[in-house]
């Protein structure tokens, strides 16, 4: 030893390394004696694993270098991987125990399964528990909350809802808590609001007919259930009395509450105010199928293009809303003045010339033959500069 | 843009449409702006030697085509009853089959004279009678209001001087604001919108008031009587109806009066194609159908609202999504007939014996709502004020550089 503590017959390097090393037991020993003989002898038994030599590859090749200079380090060098190779034996001994213990109880538990189900087979049809012993077990608290709870509380629910049953069920958990179930009675109100309303609609629905959603607002509107939510002293109902039927058909309302910006959630919640399908005003899922009817005819489909979005056929456009026009009675001839102001009658039946070409007097016929007043606006300006070119019909 | 319906316009031209079993004829009519009318004519635009669609007539006189003149006549004849070369369909079609003169690489517009091209320097998308081109009632109305409005502005400036002018402009707008109480628009080019001009013609008092004692009584009188006569155009070019027979005599008459009297009341005043438009083809137009207001560019121009309404509901990835979504919608709401647009019970009028405002004190009255101590918005008012001054400077400049130049 040297002043410092330091073997004299070991390099700086190799002793703090074995410092970190820290060996304990029989490596510590090993390590102590360090002797050629031992080495030479454990060796073959306990060789380092090939990644752990690679791993220390650079560490031999830095002994190496040392053996020139200090014949002892291929000893120590032995007695370092003995003492890895030992600990990590060790490990993996205590590893496969524990893995042997775990196996070993789960095989228990399998036996003990098998048998239970295998008794449960050979055994009389299960006797259903009366309603005392369910009651005693409950009160004992023979379930656990975990996993019987939300039956229990289903139970409980449909006992409440049933009538008849005890004023408030107790049902004592295993962790000494109790969870209470009392039955509570909403007192109905003579006048109503709306939404309790709804609620009567609903449950008289439910009660006069198995139908639900949209089948059992046909059977209303089929008049096959009469259902009176009206009373005398609802204000609400005093108010729906006056609505009349509307006669538009759902596309015509579809466009209607598209023209004025309205959504349909919004529809949908003053149409349960007016009435609902009792004044005729269709459902949403109704209008979700005209829309969706509507997009594949062509006068309504979009293309989209590099200048922007445009009608595909404007002819069709054209001739729909002239059909429209002149299914509700408001197409009007409008006849062209002559100098004197007064009109010039359209006598004339007009005849496509045979040509494609489109001709000035194609779209100015002289005024005694029949026509319809179309424009055609362009805007070049506009803020937002987005709509562009407009026809219109003038009726 | 117009190019992906171009076709299908001219095939709905030529065959017709079928309405009822019968088959009419279509006749389209031209509206919209005047740069979109003039790209449509492939006009060379309102500045043009030629600037009218409808007829011949040179934007002025000039010693250089003093024998053009002549012929054409220019849009500051105000006494003829006609323009003496109304455009036909015809030099159309022929500059169509011909090749407009900057149609080819190799023509230039120079390489013809005035009467070849008429102004017209790109092929025509559509030939058809000048006469069924509509005569603007919305831009008329726009332009027109705010051009009387910058009248009054260069009388203070002739009468006295450039800052009483810039001070009246300024006290102009103010009186606009208060008394008539309507303010530019952001957009339209920061002018007024169609429903105010109608409101300043109808409180055209107000604004003739503002100008008493700083011009002579003569030119007060005759700004008045051009107010009143304005009031009674724009009243039949916008309103949406057939007129009668009498009505469209007085219209005639009535602008002629108004171009007349601008003219000669006020010899700065240059006849602008506007103008020229008023006097002479507004009154055919209507003369021949019946309603000006039925044809005009309102309808385009309210698509522009309706989509800036609507922006928020017709969202997309992109703005072209958004007008595809937009025109989706519009395609579905076609489906409401007018019989389910038309409102079946009309607002019933007041009570017998309703309490009216009557008392000149009366809180509500319109003049008296803010006066009373009420609470107004401050970024509504400092927004007003903002856009009651970017007007009074542009009507200023203008007004002194037509004086300027007068």
């Amino acid at each position: 030893m040297d002043g410092s503590g330091v073997p004299l017959d070991i390099c700086d390097s190799c002793y703090f390394r074995s410092k970190r090393f820290r060996p304990c037991g029989a490596a510590r020993a090993a390590a102590a004696g360090c002797g050629r003989a031992q080495a030479s002898l454990v060796a073959p038994l306990l060789q380092p694993a090939a990644p752990t030599a690679s791993r220390d590859r650079g560490l031999g090749a830095v002994s190496a270098a040392h053996k020139t200079t200090t014949p002892m380090d291929g000893d120590f060098q032995a007695c370092c991987a003995l003492r890895e190779r030992v600990s990590y034996l060790e490990r993996a001994l205590e590893r496969a125990t524990s893995w042997a213990a775990l196996v070993t109880r789960s095989a228990a538990d399998l036996r003990v399964r098998l048998l239970t189900a295998l008794v449960v087979r050979a055994c009389a049809p299960a006797q259903r528990p009366t309603c005392t012993s369910f009651l005693e077990a409950l009160h004992r608290g023979a379930w656990s909350s975990d996993r019987d709870g939300p039956v229990l509380q289903a139970i409980a629910n449909s006992m409440l809802l049933n009538g008849g049953t005890p004023p408030e069920i107790r049902v004592p958990l295993v962790n000494g808590r109790e969870t209470v179930y009392v039955r509570k009675v909403t007192p109905r109100k003579t006048v109503v609001q709306r939404s309790q309303m709804y609620k009567r609609l609903a449950n008289g629905l439910s009660l006069l007919t198995d139908a639900i959603g949209s089948k059992a607002s046909g059977a209303v509107t089929s008049g096959s259930i009469n259902i009176n939510i009206g009373s005398d002293g609802c204000p609400v109902g005093s108010r729906l009395a006056p609505f009349a039927p509307i006669t538009a058909s759902p596309e015509q309302q579809l466009g209607l509450i598209t023209r004025y910006g309205v959504s349909l959630t919004a529809f949908n919640a003053v149409r349960m105010g007016l009435g609902g399908s009792r004044v005729g005003l269709a459902s949403v899922p109704a209008f979700r199928a005209c829309r969706e009817r509507l997009a594949r005819l062509p006068a309504k489909r979009v293309i989209v293009t590099s200048s922007g979005a445009h009608l595909v056929v404007v002819k069709a456009v054209a001739q729909e809303k002239l059909a429209a026009l002149s299914a509700s009675h408001s197409f009007v001839e409008r006849l062209l003045l002559d100098e004197n102001l007064q009109p010039i009658a359209q006598t004339v039946e007009y005849e496509p010339l045979p040509t494609d070409d489109a001709t000035p007097s194609a779209a100015a016929p002289p005024a005694s033959v029949k026509d319809v007043h179309l424009t055609l606006a362009g805007d070049k300006g506009g803020s937002p500069s987005l709509v562009k070119i407009v026809l219109g019909v003038i009726k | 843009m117009l190019g992906t319906h171009l076709e299908q316009v001219r095939q709905l031209v030529h065959a017709g449409v079928v309405v009822d079993g019968v088959r009419p004829a279509v006749r389209l009519f031209l509206s919209g702006d005047y740069e979109a009318l003039c790209m449509m004519h492939g006009h060379k635009g309102p500045s043009a030697t030629m600037p009218c669609l409808n007829c011949l007539s040179k934007r002025s006189p000039s010693v250089a085509n003093a024998a053009l003149d002549s012929v054409v006549g220019t849009l500051h004849d105000v006494d003829t009853l006609r323009p003496s070369h109304p455009r036909l369909a015809a030099h159309l079609v022929r500059m169509v089959a011909a090749g407009a003169p900057a149609a080819e690489p190799g023509q230039w517009i120079a390489d013809l004279s005035q009467m070849d091209h008429l102004s017209i320097v790109r092929p025509p998308l559509f030939t058809i009678d000048p006469r069924q081109i509509v005569p603007l009632p919305l831009h008329l109305l726009l332009g027109i209001t705010l051009r009387l409005l910058r009248l009054a502005v260069e009388l203070v400036i002739s009468c006295l001087s450039g800052n009483d002018g810039k001070v009246f402009a300024y006290s102009l707008a103010e009186t606009s604001r208060c008394a008539v109480r309507v303010s530019r628009a952001p957009y339209h080019g920061g002018v007024f919108i169609g429903r105010e001009c109608h409101a300043i013609a109808a409180a055209s008092d107000v604004v003739c008031r503002t100008i008493v004692g700083l011009v002579p009584e003569r030119y007060h009188q005759a700004y008045k009587r051009l107010w009143i006569l304005w009031g009674r155009l724009g009243l039949t070019m916008s309103r949406a109806a057939f007129v009668e027979a009498s009505e469209v005599r007085q219209f005639r008459a009535n602008a002629r009066a108004f171009v007349q009297l601008m003219k000669r009341g006020f010899p700065w005043v240059s006849v602008s194609p506007k103008l020229h438009n008023v006097l002479h083809h507004a009154p055919d137009f209507l003369e021949r159908f019946g309603s000006i207001g039925m044809y005009g560019e309102q309808t385009v121009e309210s698509w522009n609202g309706l989509s800036n309404q609507n922006a928020a509901k017709y969202t997309a990835e992109t703005e072209v999504g958004s007008c595809a979504n937009l025109v989706r919608a519009m395609a579905v709401a076609r489906e409401a007939s007018d019989a389910n647009l038309v409102r079946p019970t009309a607002r019933k009028p007041a009570r017998e014996g309703a309490r009216r405002a009557r008392k000149s004190g009366d809180k509500r009255k319109r003049e008296n709502k803010t006066r009373g101590g009420e609470p107004q918005c401050v970024a509504t008012v400092e927004r007003r004020s903002r856009r009651g001054g970017n007007g009074p400077k542009r009507c200023l400049r203008r007004a002194i550089g037509r004086w300027g130049l007068f």
